[in-house]
């Protein structure tokens, strides 16, 4: 249903992602784990359309994504919450834009059921400022579901929350799978997260020029009860390979020295790229290396 | 909840953080301090002012003292209420006129006629309150929009910076000439529904507290967080609905910060306006008394300065309320 072929994206000449190849079938449950920083929410914004790759294709439904759509909802990873609106109004903001056609009873009857799904319906007229957290998550995740999209895409989304409420929350999104069926794809740095929660879990390794590694496929039955699948003894196995890749793909750090080196008061000059006006313009000589503040050196380890 | 808003009117903020402490010894404390200090400064205050400046002698009369501007400032009440008895009595007299008229069965029609007394202090006040909110409207109605377009384009912005930039440190001074030759020759309805000096105080204050609305809007829309607007790119949200759903909203504290200022500025430029365009409110005021120079005219201008700065101060708070009811907490999404 989801397609990448080989996607980079550069910002402002960092390469942020190196060439990523995906595929995400329909009724998938896809997790992408990576360390903070290695270009997981920009995956996620080029699939969403809200940003487009500098080189290859993003396809949805064998048409190539240009812009945002609401058939790909996103649950972003600071909420996003509109903090005027109460619960109940961040989740009409969305059913009323996208089922507009509806009655005006039909619309409410969708976000009740949405606020009753996530648990909610005591806090429906609070604004997000009256809310933990994890309640708020719990907005950000009815808001998504609520736009009845094809794919969700959960950006991190329990990336700010505490052990307890994050656990809590993973047995919450991994009811709401069993009943909605909907294809997902979520962000993640917890590995164990991922593993009780997706079908298949695919790490990116760290940035610059990030690259998705070898995905593991988990088959544990549904439900998952995260003490059973604990002892499973190919849980292990598949934690530990996912780590592995991780770690062992972080770029080899160099030793950086910044020193000022006694060396002749003279620059070299580099006769080979005299400038033209440079030799018509006598005066300005060879630099002096008292005029430099800093040189660095780069030392291998 | 309503305790937040009680805070949040701010005219009883003092008093109300004093009830929020539990402890009657502290309570009595903060009262002291919250209620005793501003006392003690008045007395210095008036001490200072009845001691030194009082009885001054500047030619045609002395500086006057505190009592002075007291008696004075009754005085303009009194006057105020013996005016509105000579006015009720003479439309109890047209009334009579009237039934009369009617009864005498005469074919021509009877002529209403309006009391045509002096405004007195009080309807002062009230033209000077009526001016400024006509400006701050005016200005209100084409800064909020301007506002918004200069946030959301930096074309916009660009082609509009220099002229704001140049017009803002104008004066009030500056623009009357020009407003009054304006509203003189363009505005000549056969009946009139403002009189021409009410006009041009008003577009007067409109054109001086423009500015703060216009920057603060602009401000507000450009840097909305862009998260909302990513939640509106993938809720797929047309232009209109995207204003007025999420740009507005989040910049609306921004905007009635903006108000706040212009409606202080409004409130300074008025009575320069006033005073100039001869509009029958406070400006007016001190500047007839400045012109009559008895010797009770000091004393009457003080009183005006002490209205002036009341007012001021009440229409400044009430803005603070509106601004306190939509300011949301950002920080929480």
């Amino acid at each position: 249903m989801i397609e990448l072929n080989n996607i980079t994206m550069n910002f402002a000449g960092a390469e942020v992602l190196g060439g990523i190849d995906l595929r995400i079938a329909e009724g998938e449950f896809v997790a992408i784990v990576g360390f903070s920083g290695s270009g997981k929410t920009t995956l996620v914004n080029l699939i969403a359309g809200l940003l487009r790759p500098t080189t290859g294709k993003v396809i949805f439904r064998d048409e190539e994504v240009t812009g945002t759509s609401a058939q790909r909802a996103v649950v972003f990873q600071n909420y996003s919450l509109l903090p005027w609106l109460t619960v109940h109004g961040n989740i009409a903001l969305a059913v009323n834009q996208i089922f507009a056609r509806e009655s005006k009873d039909e619309r409410e009857d969708r976000i009740e059921h949405y606020i009753q799904m996530v648990g909610l319906s005591h806090a429906r007229d609070k604004r997000p400022a009256a809310l933990s957290g994890g309640m708020r998550q719990r907005v950000a995740l009815a808001r998504g579901l609520s736009m009845d999209p094809d794919v969700l895409l959960l950006d991190e989304p329990l990336g700010a929350l505490d052990a307890l409420t994050r656990a809590n929350l993973q047995d919450e999104i991994s009811r709401i799978w069993q009943e909605e069926r909907k294809t997902v794809l979520m962000i993640t740095n917890d590995v164990d997260e991922a593993l009780l929660l997706a079908d298949r879990v695919i790490p990116l390794s760290p940035g610059p020029a990030a690259k998705l590694g070898p995905e593991v496929v988990v088959n544990f039955a549904r439900p998952r009860d995260r003490k059973e699948i604990n002892h499973d003894p190919g849980y292990r196995k598949m934690r530990v390979s996912i780590l592995d890749y991780l770690t062992n793909s972080r770029p080899s750090e160099r030793v950086k020295l910044t020193k000022k080196l006694h060396l002749p008061d003279i620059e070299p000059e580099d006769i080979s790229h005299l400038q033209f006006f440079e030799k018509l313009l006598p005066g300005r000589g060879p630099r002096r290396r008292n005029e430099l503040k800093t040189e660095s050196v780069e030392v291998a380890s | 909840m309503k305790w937040k808003v009680d805070c949040k009117l701010g005219l009883v903020a003092g008093p109300a953080k004093m009830f929020a402490n539990a402890d009657p010894a502290t309570m009595a404390k903060s009262a002291l301090t919250q209620i005793g200090l501003p006392l003690v400064a008045l007395a210095v205050f008036l001490l200072l002012w009845s001691r030194m400046l009082a009885g001054l002698d500047v030619g045609f009369a002395t500086m006057p003292g505190p009592t002075d501007v007291w008696q004075a400032g009754a005085g303009l009440f009194e006057d105020h209420q013996a005016e509105r008895l000579r006015a009720s009595e003479f439309y109890e007299r047209q009334d009579e006129r009237r039934e009369r008229h009617l009864a005498s069965g005469n074919e021509q029609p009877f002529v209403e006629r309006k009391y045509g007394g002096r405004p007195t202090y009080i309807d002062q006040i009230f033209t000077s309150l009526k001016t400024v909110f006509a400006g701050f409207f005016i200005a209100s109605l084409v800064a909020v929009p301007l506002g918004i377009l200069c946030g959301l384009s930096k074309a916009v912005n660009t082609a509009l910076n220099p002229f704001i930039q140049i017009f803002r440190p104008v004066s009030p001074l500056a623009w009357l000439p020009i407003v009054m030759i304006l509203v003189g020759s363009l505005y000549n309805p056969p009946e009139p529904l403002f009189e021409k000096a009410f006009l041009t105080s008003a577009i007067t204050v409109a054109l001086c507290c423009l500015w703060p609305t216009l920057l603060n809007t602009a401000v507000g829309v450009a840097s909305i967080d862009n998260d909302y607007l990513n939640v509106a790119r993938v809720l797929r949200l047309g232009w209109w609905s995207r204003i007025f759903k999420i740009v507005l909203p989040s910049a609306l504290p921004y905007i009635f910060t903006g108000l706040r200022l212009s409606l202080g500025v409004g409130w300074m430029v008025l009575i320069a306006a006033e005073m100039l365009a001869q509009n029958p409110g406070l400006g007016k005021f001190v500047w007839d008394m400045f012109q009559n120079g008895s010797s009770q005219s000091l004393a009457l201008i003080m009183v005006a300065i002490f209205t002036i700065g009341i007012l001021g101060f009440t229409l400044d708070r009430l803005m603070q309320v509106l601004q306190g009811l939509v300011t949301f907490d950002a920080k929480a999404r």
